[in-house]
């Protein structure tokens, strides 16, 4: 075959660029530590990468709105453990009054405690979360209870999507709670222990204790319903921060060049090039014929 | 037998044809770099005067060092090495437009609106949230919008450039008809016609990357040009090409003879920048296209029904979140409704009027979408990570086919010029040789100069 001077400038210039873009490409991946630039580096790898990086952003998102409706809930548990305690020293109120050596005057005092027990509990039944009323089941725009003690609310939850497919109710059921929706209507069975109080009726007095009882245990149930809640969105968001971790280190896994195989093979690369440069020159002084 | 008058035009015929054969040398020292370049070599013969033997020489003319074999795959591999990057560089236009890894794409603000509905559903009647979602929509249809209108952008100038092209191709073919007229007429006065010659290669490999292109010698000297299959150039005269649309919006290329009525040779068209730019508008920038409007009407629609599924804070359902228009052209119509525009308490977020404003039900639903199969069988996210790996394969593939082309090329390039390339160390050579001869010529006449003196030395 006959070599000429076209064929050689030829051969040069196309091994030296197709190097050099090779060299380049190796360079931008030990820089930037990335395999995946643009989506013809690796089209299977992009479309992994984007539904990876799209289901981080879904973990995120469960995490963010568990973040977002947990502290409501957790108010909402320490709310009932307090009106469970006030519901349980009005129990005792009332094992005291219905103690027959009592005077009336000693039962108006302790009638006097139980409407203070009775305030302080709607006030806490109408507690305000960072989103509303926390006890008025979705009815968060308006105080569920009124001063007697009747409910406006309902016994609607907003719920809550903590994971692909799993829905959690995570409203605190005010109706379950303290209306007769629950059992007992706890306003109710107070407002009868002070009249009874008032009236001085021992025996009335002692008929409150099993509705008090009762009206203490559907606090309690609701308040431990709540906490159970607590501890589903505690474990769910556990579960979605290591899912977000797999998913992360999957990314790495697709996206991410091998830094040593990345820098080993900028610098073969280069110094390919460097190579090719030194016989290029070589090859471009042959011909001495050509220059006498 | 010859005598010394005999010798001196023995001498005569070789000074010229030695000359001659530096002048040839000379034209490929001269033309050692010109890009198609054709070796030529000077033709010596020895001529006979008579039936007396002379032995002097002469030069017959030129000889073009050229296989039409490896010409014609030239030309080949030119188009369809043209076609290849033509395509490939376009596509990486259309790939830029999916490529989430440089900042937000279509993807992420998908999954921004998801993630809007899963704070809706943390907090229902909050306004900031609401508008949060209404502004995430916003994005997506935005985003959307730009994205088709890119594309359609693209298809525009493409056709335009198309247009363009087919000019560019009828002026060569016009280009062609008049030197293949010149040559004609060189040839009748007995030119070799070398440099014309030279000059519809240079025409031919323009036009090669163009279009594809055929070339067939007619048997007199001249050659027959086709293009897409159809005649361009022939006996000395020209037709043209041309560009349309197709009702469907795809691109028509025709052959406009000069007499007759034009044919379509739209399918014929195999390689140069023509066959590219035809190509990416009207297979992959369709293609792509329509899949994204597929997607965005199918994400679009469901994410309508399930809104309209659900309750404003005003008691109100039935209203869409998104104006979509038909599937076809949804990437480009998408807004986000009328009915919900600037006005975030309307977003649905409860799944009953009763469960108003605290229920979420509707905008948990909302959520589910992000991970159900809504998209052609596929979740939102799926559906866009396969739009993105097709084009990101159409481009790999592009890429793939111009090394493959490069490396054809490479391969004719190097039989190209094996057979019509010029080597200057030949070069070189052939000058010492005509150089050494024409010396010896010289040396002869010097001789027979001698003699001749010599004879009139003795006459005297």
């Amino acid at each position: 075959m006959r070599v000429t001077e076209g064929m050689r400038y030829h051969s040069i210039t196309r091994v030296l660029s197709g190097l050099a873009t090779r060299q380049a490409q190796a360079a931008q991946r030990a820089l930037t530590g990335e395999r995946v630039g643009a989506p013809a580096d690796d089209p299977i790898g992009a479309a992994q990468l984007l539904r990876l990086r799209s289901s981080v952003t879904e973990m995120n998102d469960y995490r963010r709105a568990i973040a977002a409706a947990r502290g409501d809930v957790e108010f909402a548990e320490s709310t009932l453990a307090e009106a469970s305690q006030l519901v349980s020293r009005a129990r005792e109120l009332a094992v005291q009054g219905a103690n027959t050596t009592l005077v009336s005057a000693d039962r108006r005092a302790l009638a006097q405690e139980v409407a203070t027990i009775r305030e302080e509990l709607i006030r806490l039944a109408n507690a305000k979360g960072s989103r509303g009323y926390v006890f008025g089941g979705t009815r968060i725009d308006a105080a569920p209870f009124d001063d007697d003690g009747a409910f406006s609310g309902n016994d609607e939850s907003q719920v809550l999507e903590i994971g692909r497919g799993v829905r959690v109710p995570v409203s605190p059921s005010g109706a379950l709670a303290f209306t007769a929706a629950g059992g007992e209507d706890v306003f109710q069975v107070l407002d009868s222990l002070r009249a009874a109080l008032e009236a001085n009726d021992d025996e009335a007095v002692r008929g409150t204790l099993d509705g008090l009882e009762a009206a203490h245990d559907q606090v309690v149930k609701e308040r431990s319903r709540v906490g159970l809640v607590i501890g589903r969105l505690t474990v769910a968001d556990t579960t979605l921060e290591h899912l977000g971790a797999d998913l992360e280190k999957q990314m790495s896994d697709v996206g991410s060049a091998d830094p040593f195989r990345a820098y080993s093979e900028a610098t073969a690369l280069t110094q390919a090039l460097e190579r090719a440069v030194t016989v290029s020159q070589q090859i471009l002084s042959l011909g001495s014929l050509s220059r006498t | 037998m010859a005598g010394l008058n005999g010798l001196i035009n023995t001498v005569r015929g070789a000074l010229s044809a030695q000359s001659f054969g530096l002048s040839v040398t000379g034209q490929n020292i001269a033309n050692a770099a010109t890009p198609g370049y054709v070796r030529r070599e000077a033709v010596l013969q020895t001529r006979a005067v008579g039936d007396q033997t002379y032995g002097t020489v002469e030069a017959l003319g030129l000889r073009r060092a050229t296989d039409v074999y490896t010409s014609r795959r030239y030309y080949e591999s030119i188009s369809l090495g043209a076609a290849a990057s033509e395509h490939h560089e376009k596509l990486q236009q259309i790939e830029a437009l999916f490529n989430d890894f440089q900042g937000a794409g279509l993807g992420s603000s998908l999954d921004a609106l998801f993630g809007a509905f899963s704070s809706l559903s943390a907090n229902p009647a909050d306004p900031a949230t609401r508008a949060a979602v209404l502004e995430r929509a916003e994005t997506f249809a935005v985003r959307s919008n730009d994205i088709a209108n890119a594309l359609t952008t693209q298809r525009d100038d493409l056709l335009h450039e198309a247009r363009e092209t087919v000019k560019s191709v009828n002026t060569l073919a016009e280009d062609l008809a008049r030197i293949e007229r010149q040559i004609a007429l060189a040839k009748g006065g007995g030119s070799d016609a070398s440099d014309l010659l030279e000059e519809r290669e240079a025409l031919l490999r323009k036009l090669g990357e163009l279009v594809d292109v055929r070339v067939i010698e007619d048997g007199a000297g001249g050659i027959v040009v086709q293009a897409a299959s159809s005649t361009l150039v022939e006996g000395g005269r020209a037709n043209g090409l041309g560009v349309d649309l197709a009702p469907d919006g795809t691109m028509r290329v025709f052959a406009t003879p000069n007499s007759g009525p034009p044919t379509e040779v739209t399918r014929f068209l195999s390689g140069g920048k023509l066959a590219a730019l035809r190509e990416t508008r009207d297979v992959d920038l369709f293609e792509t296209q329509s899949a994204l409007d597929q997607f965005v009407f199918d994400v679009g629609s469901a994410i309508n029904a399930q809104h309209a599924a659900g309750f404003g804070l005003d008691g109100v359902s039935g209203r869409n979140l998104f104006d979509l228009g038909t599937a076809s052209g949804a990437a480009r119509a998408v807004r986000v409704s009328a009915d919900v525009f600037d006005r975030p308490e309307r977003i649905a977020a409860a799944g009953s009027a009763g469960s108003l404003p605290g229920g979420s039900d509707n905008a948990v639903a909302l959520v589910r979408l992000g991970s159900s199969p809504i998209a052609g069988g596929s979740t939102p996210s799926t559906a866009y990570s396969s739009i993105v790996a097709d084009v990101g394969l159409r481009v790999s593939r592009a890429q793939g086919e111009v090394a493959h082309r490069e490396a054809v090329h490479a391969q004719l390039e190097t039989m190209w010029q094996s057979t019509s390339g010029v080597s200057l160390d030949e070069e070189m050579i052939a000058l010492s040789k005509f150089q050494r001869a024409y010396e010896a010529a010289s040396r002869v006449l010097a001789t027979v100069n001698q003699l001749f003196d010599d004879l009139l030395q003795v006459v005297r």
